[in-house]
């Protein structure tokens, strides 16, 4: 219920440098996830918006409030932990009634509450469990329910399906975003999980050592990555990343051992780079046992059948090319096969800056 | 048949078990036996003997402050002070130790300053450090503050030589207890204080219970510190007492001191220790499983 700020948020740690001048704006009642591999300072961020951590330097707001000095306590911030960090001598009753106890409302009040978020949680028969005594799944839906119970108007995910199995984390995954919504709180959901992002965020901010590298929907980045490690990082399988030279005389694109002829509307935007990295989602290639017009010749690396689709792995001398192709296609593992890039579709990043151009 | 033989044939390793252990049994219980033995023998004599006859009174005598009649032996007539005394040197030290340990071991274990390891390492140099090399100082100590012949002034000073030690064991129960805790204490609206009340201190549990227990024994058992700084003989505790008995009465011990009520106060001296820590093993037990559940 409330749009927070952070303002060149950095933090050292010793001399570990755990966020680098983080600026980020999360909207009112939006989930923001922050997505990044482990140790770019996801946690760190959460735990400076909660207050358990001061920033070296830096500021945060909610709304227009300055927070910086403002102690946890007083943040009215809910935070669910990766470990859950239910109260071990306490029953789930009294787990979940806590934040209320503490802010002393009256007897009745808690029941009612407690036993409306147990409800809605699908934990009303278990609210006279020792946590010890509850299954994972039902020990992170206790520790929502602290989380929710006093309405917060800031709710801090860290991780919260990490510890979940499988089919579990998806089922509470759109579990989570659906609570979010009903309960209109700003929340931010971190995960390293690029899937889970996707899934459940209406924005995301992807971290890497400690820098802010792309925020957008999870559309925008899927589409229109800004460098190359969000190119990387989100989509599966992860896009094809592949070493190239542009040559602006003959205006191709030069892989070494085959060449791409660069659409014209592409060229300007090109000129002045030589070094570039082109992108290109397994799922944008077509590949064919047939020469096709502006297709090329790749053999088959190895070949991983999913079901319904199957993952290709091509090669030539020095490229390796993931395509996607429906089950279908069969070919044999150094066989011949004949593959063709839409070309519309492809990224063109620069080398040096990996920042994208086109 | 071949089974016995083979027995025979193969020493057992359980008999030889077996053997030591009665040894060392008959060594620990027969002074305990003994004792029980005098403190309720109608007719109590200063060696190992059937009793004639079984009786409460020894018992009753420590209890109430009455003299048994009849008797040609002199009765210590502060027998029952002597209980309170103790009780209230143990009572005493159990409380400043286990606050003072709390706040300074909680301190140890979560806050960061400058200085902490040395701070540390000298508090446990102090554990080390024998009371008694420092009694000329703790005693002029105890003299300007007024604390000759207090039973406070005994708890202090008991408490103080216990108290290092303590602190480190409490120190290890914080550190383990998962900082997450007590962050999600703070989310929840508590200040610092209140979460150590709220979630702390019950989650460890066991920590002060091993603390209160120790100092507890440690107040219960002293001897050394009453006896320099107590001097009146209703202010004895327990252990005082007991020496006294002996001590007031020279000579042909057998004769004069009065047996029956003295085992008697002997085995009640001995009942707390062993109450205590049966009461504790149990709590210790249950509270590790239960640990061992959550993760
Ligand atoms: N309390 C701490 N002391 C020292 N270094 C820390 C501490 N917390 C985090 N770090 C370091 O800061 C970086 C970011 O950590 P963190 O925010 O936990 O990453 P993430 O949650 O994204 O995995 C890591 O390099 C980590 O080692
Ligand atoms: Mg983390």
């Amino acid at each position: 219920m409330v749009e927070i700020t952070l303002e060149n948020l950095t933090k050292y740690f010793g001399s570990v440098k755990a966020l680098d001048n983080l600026n980020l704006k999360i909207h009112d009642k939006e989930l923001m996830v922050l997505l990044g591999p482990s140790g770019c300072g996801k946690t760190t961020t959460l735990r400076i918006i909660a207050g358990l951590e001061k920033a070296t330097s830096g500021h945060l707001y909610f709304g227009n409030k300055l927070m910086d000095k403002v102690p946890v306590r007083e943040r009215n911030v809910s935070m669910v932990f990766q470990s859950y960090a239910l109260f071990p001598h306490m029953k789930v009753f009294d787990n979940i009634a806590f934040p209320l106890v503490i802010a002393k409302y009256p007897k009745d009040e808690i029941k009612k509450r407690v036993k409306e978020i147990a409800e809605i949680l699908r934990i009303d028969d278990l609210l006279d469990r020792k946590p010890h005594q509850l299954s994972g799944g039902q020990q992170q839906r206790v520790a929502l329910g602290r989380a929710l119970i006093r309405k917060p108007t800031v709710l801090l995910l860290d991780e919260p399906l990490a510890n979940l199995d499988a089919k579990l984390r998806v089922e509470m995954r759109s579990e989570i975003k659906r609570l979010q919504r009903s309960f209109e709180s700003t929340a931010i959901y971190v995960t390293h999980d690029q899937v889970e992002a996707m899934s459940i965020a209406d924005r995301i901010a992807v971290l890497k050592d400690g820098q802010l590298q792309q925020v957008g929907t999870p559309d925008e980045l899927y589409h229109h990555p800004d460098n190359i490690f969000v190119a990387g990082f989100i989509g599966t399988p992860s896009m094809n990343l592949l070493d190239c030279s542009f040559d602006e005389e003959k205006g191709v694109l030069d892989f070494g051992s085959f060449t791409l002829d660069v659409p014209e509307n592409i060229k300007p935007l090109l000129k002045g780079y030589s070094e570039v990295i082109v992108g290109i989602r397994a799922r944008d290639l077509q590949v064919s046992k047939e020469k096709m017009p502006d297709s090329i010749p790749l053999e088959v690396y190895t070949i991983e059948p999913l079901g319904e689709e199957t993952i290709i792995i091509l090669s030539s001398e020095n490229v390796r090319i993931r395509v996607v192709t429906h089950v279908e296609f069969k070919a044999d593992i150094g066989e011949k096969v004949w593959v063709s890039f839409d070309l519309d579709r492809m990224h063109i990043f620069d080398k040096k800056t990996e920042k994208a151009i086109v | 048949m071949s089974g016995i033989l083979k027995k025979i044939g193969e020493p057992s390793y359980t008999l030889l078990e077996y053997v030591v252990l009665i040894t060392l049994m008959t060594y620990v219980l027969t002074p305990l036996l003994w004792l029980l033995e005098t403190s309720v023998n109608t007719d109590p004599v200063p060696y190992l003997s059937i009793p004639k006859g079984i009786t409460i009174d020894h018992f009753i005598a420590v209890l109430t402050n009455r003299p048994i009649t009849g008797g040609y032996a002199a009765h210590p007539v502060y027998m029952t002070r002597w209980i309170v005394n103790s009780l209230i040197i143990s009572g005493t030290t159990v409380i400043i130790v286990v606050i003072l340990a709390v706040l300074a071991s909680y301190s140890l274990s979560r806050l960061r300053f400058r200085g902490k390891n040395l701070l540390m390492t000298l508090i446990l140099l102090s554990g080390f450090m024998p009371r008694m090399a420092m009694i000329l100082p703790l005693f002029q100590l105890c003299r300007t503050l007024g604390l000759v012949d207090n039973l406070i002034g005994v708890a202090i000073v008991v408490a103080s030589g216990t108290l290092p030690t303590q602190i480190w064991i409490l120190k290890g129960f914080f550190d383990q207890l998962p900082r997450d805790l007590e962050e999600q204490a703070w989310i929840c609206g508590c200040d610092r204080v209140s979460a150590v009340f709220r979630i702390i201190l019950p989650n460890v549990g066991p920590g002060l219970a091993v603390v209160a227990f120790m100092s507890f024994l440690s107040g219960w058992g002293a001897f050394t510190i009453p006896l320099i700084l107590i001097r009146r003989e209703y202010l004895f505790p327990i252990s005082l007492g007991i020496a006294s008995v002996f001590i007031h009465n020279p000579g042909e011990i057998g004769l004069v001191v009065d047996y029956g009520p003295t085992c008697a106060l002997a085995v009640l001296y001995a009942i707390p220790s062993i109450a205590l820590y049966i009461l504790l093993r149990e709590r210790l037990m249950e509270i590790r499983l239960a640990r061992l559940e959550v993760r």
